[in-house]
């Protein structure tokens, strides 16, 4: 009786550990899935290469349209932005236009000389300028 | 000779004339892509005439607002074309001009300091090794986006409505970064610096804060890539961060150094620009004063119309679809909705894939007009809370946060 129950034993665990050790054995050597190894390769390839960069940027225009005052404008202005910025702003007044460059030399520290305020404004709403009657201003010295 | 041969041999003599030709080529100013800034758009109001320009680094095609220090704009039919916004076709803001223009990766180092247990210096590979690595959808919208709409006008950016994009930006949580260096009790606010500083030493360094909380909220994020590519370095190449739901004034670009400070930040660029007037949709009457300014900070709804223009004239009885983009701002975006009858009936359109709540959603509809004439098409964007957008714009002397429903006049013929 004991001698059959061995036998059931051994016929039964043979293939259960023949089995086990293939799986084993196989965990090493089999290749593993296509998923998973995608997974394995994201983790080791980074999300972004760095490249190390250089570039030139265009400094635009320098040089106001001629007028009287414009070499004030050239003078204090174009060291830190181009012509654009103050050639494609709507028309202002006069007196618009001199909050604009008071809040370039205060907040800013534009180098403009008081003495040429007046000057540089003037230019300005001849430029790019409307009359101070048309509509009501909305121009505030808040930078931004 | 025979045929064959001689085939063979004016072959072979093309090809190198060519190979020739290609030589000379390499040598040449790029013609096509780089010299054109002869295109010229009209954006709708007085002044609004700017060159399309391909004269930037990694950008092409886009509006030039300002060369130095760089203002690009992106036009506005990029939009129609999906929900994530190109990196070439992005929009660009500088404040000031002095902004490097070679940038080395194996030299770059992250530093945070100040009120924190170690001050820590990173290298870019140390960002991609030792942190764990988040990607979120978010639209980044300049504050003054659509300034030159403002009535009366104002100074600044003359921006149409393409100071904004959406990306899928990739990096680092700040909340990470800062247990890195291990955040001292009492800190107050978090400050970051970029590589770009003013040309002379009297214009304040561009610097902005975010108080610690919202720092440490798991959302905002240092990005080393958009859209699965590196930044193009005129967006902050090699970090910029990413503050979702946020004017983009706040996403510092070329960051290089983050302070925690265990006081309010008194600079400049946080204290006293980009205010706007304390209430909720910074409003006020041109001309008025004494209302109390605070800080720029979260963004409201909009939507828009990408692939109909004003002006445009549809056939009668056609089918026409209509469609365009939306976003929720701080919030979610909840619905989209659609006039064709000038803001008298609304009805829902059908809203696209969903990338999170900070992105962009296409919106779409189908329209059919039955009388001939003038129709005005509108939209507007409703939030998780809510929130719709306002009818009568916004006004303030900064020219921030417009956000009022959008309208087209179309002809029916």
């Amino acid at each position: 009786m004991n001698q059959k129950l061995n036998r059931i034993a051994i016929v039964w665990a043979v293939p259960v550990v023949i089995g086990a050790a293939a799986a084993i054995v196989g965990s090493y050597y089999l290749p593993e899935s296509i998923a998973e190894q995608a997974r394995r390769q994201a983790e080791f390839v980074p999300p972004v290469r760095f490249t190390a960069m250089s570039v030139t940027v265009p400094s635009g225009s320098v040089t106001f349209p001629p007028g009287d005052g414009a070499e004030i404008a050239n003078a204090n202005c174009v060291m830190c932005h181009s012509t654009g910025m103050v050639l494609r702003q709507p028309p202002l007044t006069m007196e618009e236009w001199k909050t604009e460059i008071m809040k370039m030399r205060n907040a800013f520290g534009a180098p403009i000389p008081a003495d040429q305020v007046d000057a540089l404004s003037r230019y300005l709403s001849v430029i790019n300028g409307r009359k101070s009657e048309a509509a009501p201003s909305g121009i505030g010295n808040e930078a931004s | 000779m025979n045929n064959r041969e001689r085939d063979s041999f004016t072959h072979r003599r093309r090809f190198l004339g060519n190979l020739g030709a290609l030589g000379v080529a390499a040598f040449m100013p790029p013609s096509i892509a780089r010299c054109a800034e002869n295109e010229v758009i009209e954006l709708p109001f007085d002044n609004g005439k700017r060159p399309l320009t391909s004269s930037f680094p990694q950008k092409s095609n886009v509006i030039l607002q300002r060369s130095r220090p760089p203002l690009i704009e992106t036009p506005f039919e990029v939009f129609d074309q999906g929900v994530f916004t190109p990196n070439d076709r992005f929009y660009v803001r500088w404040h000031e001009a002095s902004i490097p223009t070679s940038i080395d990766p194996a030299t770059f180092r992250l530093d945070i300091h100040g009120h924190v247990d170690r001050t820590v210096s990173l290298t870019l590979n140390d960002l991609l090794r030792k942190f764990s690595r988040f990607d979120i959808a978010a639209v980044n919208q300049c504050s003054g986006n659509s300034r030159g709409f403002f009535n009366p006008r104002v100074p600044g950016g003359q921006w149409a409505n393409g100071a904004m994009g959406n990306a899928l930006w990739t990096g680092v949580r700040l909340k990470d970064l800062l247990a890195y260096a291990g955040v001292r009790e009492k800190a107050v606010c978090v400050r970051f610096n970029g590589l770009d500083s003013g040309v002379i030493p009297q214009t304040p360094k561009f610097m902005k804060s975010l108080a610690i909380d919202h720092a440490l909220d798991g959302e905002v994020t240092l990005a080393y890539a958009m859209n699965g590519e590196a930044l193009p370095l005129l967006n902050g190449y090699p970090l910029r961060l990413v503050v979702p739901g946020w004017y983009a004034t706040y996403w510092v670009k070329m960051v290089h150094d983050i302070e925690v400070l265990d006081k309010p930040d008194d600079n400049f660029w946080t204290a006293k620009a980009y205010l706007i007037p304390d209430n909720h949709f910074a409003n006020v009457r041109p001309g008025q004063t004494g209302v109390k300014q605070v800080p720029i900070n979260m963004m409201l709804p909009r939507s828009f119309f990408t692939n109909i223009r004003a002006g445009a004239t549809v056939q009668a009885k056609a089918a026409l679809p209509v469609r365009g983009i939306a976003f929720g701002g701080i919030n979610a975006l909840q619905k989209v909705q659609f006039s064709s009858d000038g803001g008298h009936t609304w009805s829902d359109a059908k809203l696209g894939q969903d990338y999170g709540k900070y992105g962009f959603r296409q919106w779409q509809t189908m329209v059919r007009f039955a009388q001939l004439g003038k129709h005005v098409l509108m939209v507007r964007a409703v939030d998780s809370t809510g929130q719709v957008q306002p009818s009568t714009p916004n006004w303030n002397g900064g020219g921030f946060m417009r956000n009022a429903i959008e309208s087209v006049d179309i002809n029916v013929a």
